[in-house]
């Protein structure tokens, strides 16, 4: 799990090949460490994420949790065939921007 | 040296037979034009001729018309012997065919000089004559050695029932002993694999890495695997068998049914180009090496996934497209592709190909061009001999397999490991007939195991995720409990049932004390929080999920059709 600043509006935070109940904490950890000013784009990029169980729904809707009440857009980039079907499946795509 | 001395006049003949025994040549006679040629067909060791021109019978010019007319695959000069000197004489010798003029009377230095001169055109004839028969030799070896590898290949694609009205592609004839590459394959799930590269190098040599490189490509791809998989594959095998300074630039990319999504694993080749619709044109950049270049170790196998739109054209092309060169030596280059890509209005392969093979004025059997177009959109496969559409994902998912059943016991240590749900998904996808369902078996199978293992064996209640600081606390107890597990288990079960639609029965069965399912399927629609997700996602994949024994067992039904 890797985070990348273009700015500190603009961040993507890269995650790694398992995104499920063993990275809580990292995750966590890079999220919180952010302190956006203003409008941010935070992407979650899945492109060299194999597999992903409901625990990782948690997760995001924590992150989601965590930045609301700023305007912080948080959008789920790369996601391969299954991610996007869990993602359908539990409505995510309400909620968050899924590309 | 063997001389054929053609003169009606004894004196004559034998004067020169003299001269040249003299110099170590051999004579032979004969005493007009009519002999002469009778003797030079029936003794091919005859290796020059001089010739009086006016003789009875046959005269000397004629005769040597017929010599040459008749000895074209032979190198025989033929040198007249006249005292006729003026311009109409030596012409009329010359355009019979004749090679040089000895005047009379006869000097032996000139004679024997003359003789000397054609005796080291002769040994240059051949020498060459002789490089030219081996060259034909080896040319004929390398097309029986080409026509062997071409028939190798062509029995390897001939799996393929099917191509893909979405994919054209264009390969030279030479271009695959160039080491380029072309495979395409349908997926299980109705999409579409394709892979186009370039080995380093020249020749037949370079070609030989395609043989591996098939045979992981069809391999994989009957069983769906990611395009990541398919890449580390090939590299390992081939950094196990290439020389060093060997290796494969490749595109190997995955178009998923709808044709909207790609999956793309670029390594050491130009860009892809992507023309939309609006005729605007991006780069998809590689962000790899080459294959078969790092070890297992250092291979990066992320790859880029692209949303397409229905519009979109992909163009993939080795480098012998913008490295074709013109006469002067200048290269066909990146901006005269992108030109041609952007103003031609078919956008058709051949247009791109006629535009190479126009700038490099090739005889299209020496160039090495392949490109590939790749139209986005709901993707359409068809059968090879009927020309019928076919539904590739229904014959995966009415595939007809003998019953079977897969049971699984997992104990305190098998419990402990991560990733056993892995190891479970790779029994049952090796089965035939699971290859278009393992991606949503896999998400069926973690969510039961990790209710049985988390709310049955473990006793977490999912109630302590409800805010991010419960949900890490909640995943370190997990973590705490399952090191202090004790006489635990989880039986895993698989049960294929024929019916219609097919079905697979999946039973997860746990040691532990069970736990209220109603209440976690209650909190399910009580808004934003972050658990009861899992369940959710098992209602919907599962065309029949119930929990047994207080929650003990879980059993899932799901339907082996098209979802």
């Amino acid at each position: 799990m890797q985070l990348e600043n273009q700015d500190s509006n603009n961040v993507t935070l890269k995650l790694g090949e398992r995104f499920d109940f063993a990275c809580v904490e990292e995750f966590r950890k890079c999220y919180e460490s952010l302190e956006p000013q203003g409008r941010c784009l935070l992407v979650m990029d899945f492109a060299n994420t194999k597999y992903m169980d409901s625990s990782a729904l948690g997760m995001l809707i924590n992150a989601k949790n965590h930045f609301s009440g700023q305007s912080v857009k948080i959008m789920l980039r790369n996601c391969n065939a299954q991610i996007r079907k869990i993602f359908s499946i539990s409505r995510f795509d309400l909620k968050f921007d899924i590309l | 040296m063997k001389i054929l001395v053609v003169d009606d006049h004894a004196y004559n003949r034998e004067l020169l037979g003299f001269m040249l025994e003299d110099h170590g040549c051999v004579p032979v006679y004969a005493e007009n034009g009519m002999l002469a040629l009778e003797q030079v067909l029936s003794d091919t060791s005859i290796d020059l001729v001089l010739m009086d021109v006016m003789m009875p019978v046959m005269d000397g010019l004629e005769a040597t018309t017929a010599i040459k007319e008749q000895c074209q695959d032979r190198f025989l000069p033929v040198l007249f012997v006249t005292a006729l000197d003026d311009e109409k004489n030596i012409t009329a010798c010359l355009n019979a065919g004749g090679d040089d003029f000895v005047p009379k009377p006869v000097n032996e230095n000139i004679l024997v000089a003359k003789v000397k001169a054609h005796e080291r055109s002769k040994a240059l004839y051949d020498q060459v004559k002789n490089s030219n028969e081996e060259l034909t030799y080896h040319r004929k070896l390398m097309d029986r050695e080409h026509s062997i590898v071409e028939h190798i290949f062509e029995n390897g694609s001939k799996r393929q029932q099917t191509s893909c009205d979405n994919l054209s592609v264009y390969t030279s004839p030479m271009s695959m002993f160039n080491g380029d590459l072309v495979l395409s394959a349908p997926s299980p799930s109705g999409g579409l694999y394709l892979l186009l590269g370039d080995f380093t190098g020249h020749g037949l040599a370079a070609s030989i890495g395609s043989l591996p490189v098939g045979e992981v490509f069809y391999q994989q791809v009957q069983h769906q695997a990611s395009v990541s998989k398919i890449a580390t594959e090939i590299n390992h095998r081939l950094k196990i068998l290439l020389p060093q300074n060997m290796f494969f630039c490749a595109a190997i990319a995955e178009l998923d049914a709808t044709g909207e999504q790609m999956t793309l694993w670029l390594g050491g080749m130009n860009d892809i180009l992507q023309l939309k619709a609006d005729g605007r044109l991006l780069h998809l950049e590689s962000r790899h090496m080459p294959l078969g270049i790092l070890s297992d170790e250092e291979f990066d196998d992320s790859p880029d996934i692209y949303t397409l739109e229905a519009q979109d054209k992909l163009y993939i092309y080795t480098d012998g497209i913008t490295e074709a060169v013109d006469s002067e030596g200048n290269e066909f280059g990146q901006q005269r592709l992108e030109q041609i890509v952007r103003s031609s209005e078919e956008r058709s392969l051949q247009t791109i190909v006629d535009a190479v093979n126009a700038f490099s004025e090739s005889d299209e059997q020496n160039d090495d061009v392949s490109i590939a177009l790749l139209n986005a959109g709901p993707l359409v496969h068809r059968d090879k001999l009927s020309n019928e559409p076919v539904d590739i994902g229904a014959d995966y998912h009415t595939i007809d397999s003998i019953p079977w059943s897969l049971d699984l016991s997992l104990f305190d240590k098998d419990l402990q490991r991560t990733n056993i749900v892995d190891q479970l998904m790779s029994f049952v996808s090796s089965i035939s007939g699971m290859e278009a369902h393992q991606d949503k078996i896999f998400t069926i199978v973690s969510e039961l195991y990790n209710n049985a293992l988390e709310h049955g064996i473990l006793g977490l209640d999912s109630q302590l995720k409800a805010d991010a600081d419960g949900f890490e606390k909640y995943y370190q107890l997990r973590q705490q409990r399952l090191q202090e597990l004790s006489e635990q288990r989880i039986n895993v079960s698989f049960k294929f049932v024929r019916a219609d639609p097919n079905q697979l029965h999946i039973t997860i069965n746990d040691s532990g004390r069970g736990f209220d399912v109603e209440a976690v399927c209650r909190r399910i629609n009580e808004g934003e929080q972050s658990h009861g997700r899992g369940m959710l996602l098992l209602e919907q994949l599962c065309s029949h999920l119930e929990y047994r024994d207080g929650g003990r067992t879980a059993f899932a039904r799901y339907d082996l059709s098209l979802h």
